[in-house]
């Protein structure tokens, strides 16, 4: 497989013009809010690839090769040699919610021959945890998913999904890829340490957050963010909780998606159960940067330990503003493990969705970096 | 940025202390920038630092408050045993107080056993990883303490918490209770009544073995616990199921009610069933039932019932069932008009005399026969009873006319004369049945028994061995009756009754031989009365004993009156005498008694007793008789012909005098017939040595003719009327001067009376 990567800014437009893809089957297209906002680039990219399926979404973030941009649009364009790809979408009106969303996601892409599939999802509205239990449900159990939820950079306010080539605001888009010689391999990892007691969630709805320990959550992260909590919901991101519900040993890292002061409530990316536990967590430096690069040796490992063509990072806001200038050296820290023969691509986003690791479940994960990597070797399978 | 960093001004001062370069400015801000970034995040850190440990060192206070309050000792231990702290709401639990051990292995108290006890559930709590708890006891004070011991291991570390708990209070009450509960167990296995306990929904909770036995249930289905079947068991064993369900749905509607009742069982038995309600700070919580075995007290009393109302010779109902039932048969008849039923008064004929002659025994196997055909022959539906004595009713509830009752009458009369054979004899019996048919005017049963017994009487009065149907003429007759007895009773005391004397004549001069004393009853109301009318009322009453005693001594005191006065010791008096009076066994002394008394001649007294009475009374007639001769008394047959005398007792019986009836008398000038009896009569009399009065002679022609068949003495209207007292004193004084009328004839001598 054959992959090109370009990249546009509003000033400067973009950084090379398209090659010898014009016959793509699939492109990736990775945007901040602003740029979904612009037909410009999106016009370009159905002009240079006419045959393709462009999807994506919008970012708080966009990696380029081992850069990471805001307010640019990235593009990734695919040749297959022998995978086939289709492309689906679901309004997010026509799902009661997200669970039905995901199972219908599934359940419009043909099941024959699917090898894995790719989600992007509006990031803000959609419940990430019920999405990726719909995708599950309809899938045959050996076809793998991941992706993301769509971003909104610091400011949480409405994210786009990329569908047909044109960002939209209500969609959630899948592509199922199909044919035995397509490799995938995956992973995810964090990089956070829980701290302190563990406090049971006494009071929430779904994946909103009202008490813990029968006190006010919200009260709580003020308190740890001192003068920081005038950037919530966004602050929010340097104190992900760690959650522990008593049918899962392994917790799962949870990041806020917004806060509500009116209602006294938080939002989390995913469900936060009654009778869960819950503990702060902070970041750590070098465990995120060993995370990142853990995972693209998972991901690596997962496809014969060979240099894939292409890897896909979704990685998580709160991990950008925490690393802040030093964001750039989780990719590089990839960009070591695949080794240089591989194109990098992907964003920033409210959610990441993957197994955690190559036999497990799939999950919404929060405050990780995870990798696709995708790899096209004949007859192997 | 506005204000650079500090540090980046202190650098930059020492490592460009002049200017710095134009194109380093970006480099120069985002270094400053890092720089700040590096303080943010460690003031975030340190802040959170501070608050998590603010949190946690809260929680810990909590933690150990609570800890506190517990009266109960918790400490921590490792995997040897090893104490390695504690938090204490008490000082008890172990061999000594907690701070002093620490440090020290658990296993190693000085306490017997405990240490191994220790050292094992430690083994198992960590091999297991569940909570394990023991128990141990401690001395103190010449007590022991109970305690309970619970070895919680650490999911995380290997460490294992040990609470300890002071459970002497609660090991006490368990062992008051257990002892309560043997206590109570064997009083429950050593009462003879079974005992059920069963909860609010009536499951089985507890019984003991005597209830299991009583109801015959298997072990297996009782221990089964499975009730319904154990219920079945039960049900089947009652004549009535549906009463028992019954009381038992009414008793668990109502949980406080208690209850007292009796079970039937089909195969005879009779249990009396208790239930109270089992009660627990005033709260139902379920019931106890006990049962008991009365079937022999019931039969007992069942008897006793029995007993009181049925005769215990003939085992028939007595007076009190029968009357009972006669009652109902009553009150039948005014409910549905057309309901008739009749009542027999069966009364065994001349029982008296079987009872006498034969003995007791005999009598009352008689009596069992009878009973038992009457029995025989009436319906299932009708009553026999006997009220007592000879006495027995029939009760014939429903029929459909008298001619019913008169049918069964005339069987009851048929299948009783038949002969009973007893002690090698045949008895022949028969009855006298009186029948009375319900009507609208009787109000009380006691009327149909008295007009049954009133018509009973008739049937005897007839000739007996019959039947009679009551009707209401009878009453006024019986109520005469009645009223008459009363009055005879009271007559002697009245000085109503007074002796007539009729001359007993030679019949050649009419001399005056002897008088025959005569009862009159001088009656209130009804004028002077005969014996006639009130004779027979007399022996039915037993009044004919005062009454005759009263009469032979009247009798006997008037003639030693006229003997003396008129200078006569040959007049004799003749006193009448009943088949009752001559039986009597007083009679004999009376007589006696009466000659010492009045001083009269015993020669010239002659008791005179009809030849029917002697014939019928003559075994005992026989003894008295001839305590009579020795005693010098006369003894005159009268009415003699009528009766049907044996010839062989007349000789036997030593009798003087024979009076001919007055029918023989009366008709002795119509034909030959009654003077060749006369004839006879004579000759007989001449041939035992007797001598002869004639009774009855109303005429002169009488009177020669009997003088011709050498008849020498007589009575009748033809010499005197039975007269008065103060007539016969006339009589006297003028006697020997043809007082009579009748020609003189000399003073016969004694010796010419014999002849």
């Amino acid at each position: 497989m054959h992959v090109e990567q370009r990249r546009w800014t509003t000033i400067d437009g973009w950084n090379r013009d398209p090659g010898e893809l014009r016959d793509a089957q699939l492109v990736f297209a990775f945007a901040s809010t602003g740029v979904c906002e612009s037909s410009a680039p999106f016009d370009d990219l159905a002009r240079a690839y006419p045959n393709a399926e462009i999807i994506g979404c919008s970012t708080a973030g966009e990696i380029f090769e081992t850069q990471v941009t805001d307010e640019t649009l990235v593009s990734a364009a695919v040749r297959f040699d022998s995978t086939r790809v289709r492309a689906t979408r679901v309004h997010i009106a026509d799902a009661a919610d997200s669970f039905t969303a995901g199972r219908m996601l599934a359940a419009s892409l043909p099941h024959e021959d699917l090898v894995h599939v790719l989600v992007f999802s509006e990031g803000l509205k959609v419940n990430g945890t019920d999405l990726v239990q719909g995708l599950g449900a309809a899938l045959p159990k050996n076809v793998t998913v991941t992706g993301g939820l769509a971003g909104d950079g610091h400011r949480f306010d409405h994210t786009y999904v990329v569908w047909k080539g044109r960002p939209e605001r209500v969609g959630l888009v899948a592509v199922g890829l199909y044919g035995r010689a397509l490799r995938i391999g995956y992973a995810s990892l964090g990089g956070w340490d829980p701290f302190g007691p563990e406090r049971m969630i006494t009071r929430s709805r779904d994946n909103v957050l009202y008490e813990l320990d029968g006190k006010s959550a919200l009260a709580l992260y003020k308190d740890y963010l001192g003068e920081h909590a005038a950037d919530l919901p966004a602050s929010g991101l340097l104190f992900p909780l760690s959650l522990r519900t008593s049918t899962d040993n392994a917790p799962v890292v949870r990041t806020i998606l917004g806060v509500d002061e009116e209602q006294q409530s938080m939002t989390f990316a995913g469900d936060m159960p009654e009778g869960g536990y819950a503990r702060l967590m902070k970041a750590n430096f070098d465990r995120l940067i060993d995370g990142a690069g853990g995972a693209a040796k998972i991901s690596y490992e997962a496809v014969g330990s060979i240099s894939p063509d292409l890897a896909l990072l979704i990685s998580c806001v709160g991990r950008k503003m925490v690393l802040q200038q030093r964001i750039e050296e989780e990719v590089e820290s990839v960009r070591q493990v695949l080794g240089a023969g591989t194109k990098l691509t992907g964003f920033y986003s409210y959610g990441e969705i993957s197994p955690f690791t190559p036999d497990a479940r799939c999950e919404l994960h929060n405050q990780t970096m995870t990798i696709t990597t995708l790899v096209e070797r004949d007859g192997e399978r | 940025m506005s204000a650079r960093h500090t540090l980046l001004q202190r650098q930059l001062r020492k490592f460009f202390p002049g200017v710095v370069p134009e194109d380093a400015e970006a480099f120069i801000e985002a270094v400053g920038l890092a720089y700040q970034q590096f303080d943010d995040d460690r003031r975030m850190l340190e802040r959170s630092l501070e608050l998590s440990s603010k949190e946690l060192i809260e929680a810990n206070n909590e933690l150990r408050a609570v800890f506190e309050a517990v009266p109960d000792l918790f400490f921590r231990i490792d995997p040897t045993g090893r104490i390695l702290d504690y938090k204490s709401g008490t000082q008890k639990g172990l061999h000594a107080p907690p701070s002093r051990l620490v440090g020290t292995r658990i296993q190693s108290s000085p306490i017997t056993g405990l240490g191994a006890k220790f050292d094992e559930a430690i083994r198992n709590a960590i091999e297991r990883r569940t909570i394990v708890t023991i128990d141990y006891s401690m001395p103190r004070n010449g007590d022991v303490d109970y305690f309970e011991a619970r070895l919680v291991p650490l999911p995380m570390h290997d460490e294992i918490v040990v609470i300890i708990r002071d459970i002497t209070k609660r090991k006490h009450t368990e062992e008051e209770l257990k002892s309560g509960l043997s206590l109570l167990k064997s009083t429950l296995e050593s009462t003879t009544d079974g005992i059920l306990v069963v909860d609010k929904q009536g499951a089985i909770i507890e019984y003991n073995h005597r209830f299991a036995n009583m109801w015959r249930i298997p072990a297996d289905v009782l221990e089964s616990r499975n009730d319904d079947h154990a219920l079945a068991h039960v049900l089947e064993q009652l004549i009535d199921a549906q009463q028992f369900l019954d009381k038992v749905r009414e008793l668990y509607a109502d949980p406080l009610a208690e209850s007292v009742d009796v079970l039937e069982f089909k195969d005879g038995r009779v249990f009396e069933r208790h239930s109270i309600p089992q009660i627990i700070d005033g709260e139902p919580v379920g019931r106890v039932w006990s049962f008991r075995d009365v079937t022999a007290r019931t039969r007992a009393e069942k008897q006793l019932v029995h007993d009181a109302i049925h005769d215990a010779l003939t085992g028939l109902p007595n007076r009190a069932l029968f009357m009972d039932r006669l009652e109902q048969a009553l009150r039948r008849s005014k409910r549905h008009l057309d309901h008739v039923f009749a009542l027999l008064f069966v009364d065994l004929d001349r029982f008296k005399v079987v009872n006498d002659s034969l003995g007791h025994l005999v009598g009352d196997e008689l009596l069992m026969r009878i009973a038992e055909r009457i029995r025989g022959c009436i319906r299932p539906a009708d009553t026999v009873a006997r009220l007592g004595g000879d006495e027995f009713t029939v009760l014939l509830d429903d029929i459909v006319q008298p001619e019913d009752a008169i049918r069964a009458a005339e069987r009851i009369q048929t299948v009783v004369s038949a002969p009973v054979a007893l002690r090698e004899k045949e008895i022949f019996t028969t009855v006298s049945i009186g029948i009375a048919i319900s009507a609208p005017h009787y109000v009380r049963a006691e009327e149909l028994l008295r007009d049954a017994d009133i018509a009973m009487y008739r049937a005897k009065a007839m000739g007996r061995a019959g039947h009679a149907l009551f009707h209401p003429g009878m009453h006024s007759t019986a109520v005469e009756r009645l009223q008459l007895e009363n009055d005879l009773r009271r007559a002697v005391d009245r000085d109503e009754i007074v002796m007539h004397y009729q001359p007993i004549v030679r019949l050649d001069d009419t001399r005056i031989i002897g008088f025959e004393a005569l009862v009159r009853w001088n009656h209130p109301e009804r004028g002077l009365m005969v014996p006639k009318e009130f004779l027979a009322l007399a022996e039915e009453t037993g009044l004919i004993i005062p009454i005759g005693r009263w009469t032979l001594r009247e009798s006997c005191a008037r003639m030693k009156q006229w003997q003396r006065t008129f200078g006569r010791e040959d007049l004799s008096i003749s006193v009448n005498l009943s088949g009752r009076q001559l039986t009597h066994p007083s009679f004999v002394a009376d007589l006696e008694s009466v000659l010492r008394e009045t001083q009269l001649p015993p020669r010239t007294l002659a008791l005179e007793i009809t030849e029917t009475v002697l014939m019928e009374n003559s075994h005992a007639a026989m003894q008295t008789l001839a305590r009579l001769r020795e005693i010098g008394v006369q003894v005159h047959i009268d009415d003699f012909g009528t009766g049907y005398s044996s010839l062989s007792y007349l000789h036997r019986f030593p009798i003087d005098t024979l009076k001919i009836d007055r029918s023989f008398i009366s008709h002795i000038e119509t034909g030959d017939e009654n003077l060749e009896i006369i004839r006879t009569i004579m000759n007989l009399a001449d041939n035992l040595k007797i001598s002869v009065v004639a009774e009855g002679v109303e005429n002169e022609m009488q009177r020669t003719q009997l003088l011709a068949l050498r008849c020498h003495a007589a009575q009748g209207h033809y010499f005197s009327m039975p007269a008065e007292e103060t007539a016969v004193q006339t009589m006297l004084g003028r006697d020997g001067a043809q007082a009579s009328g009748l020609p003189v004839r000399r003073r016969p001598a004694p010796a010419d009376m014999t002849t």
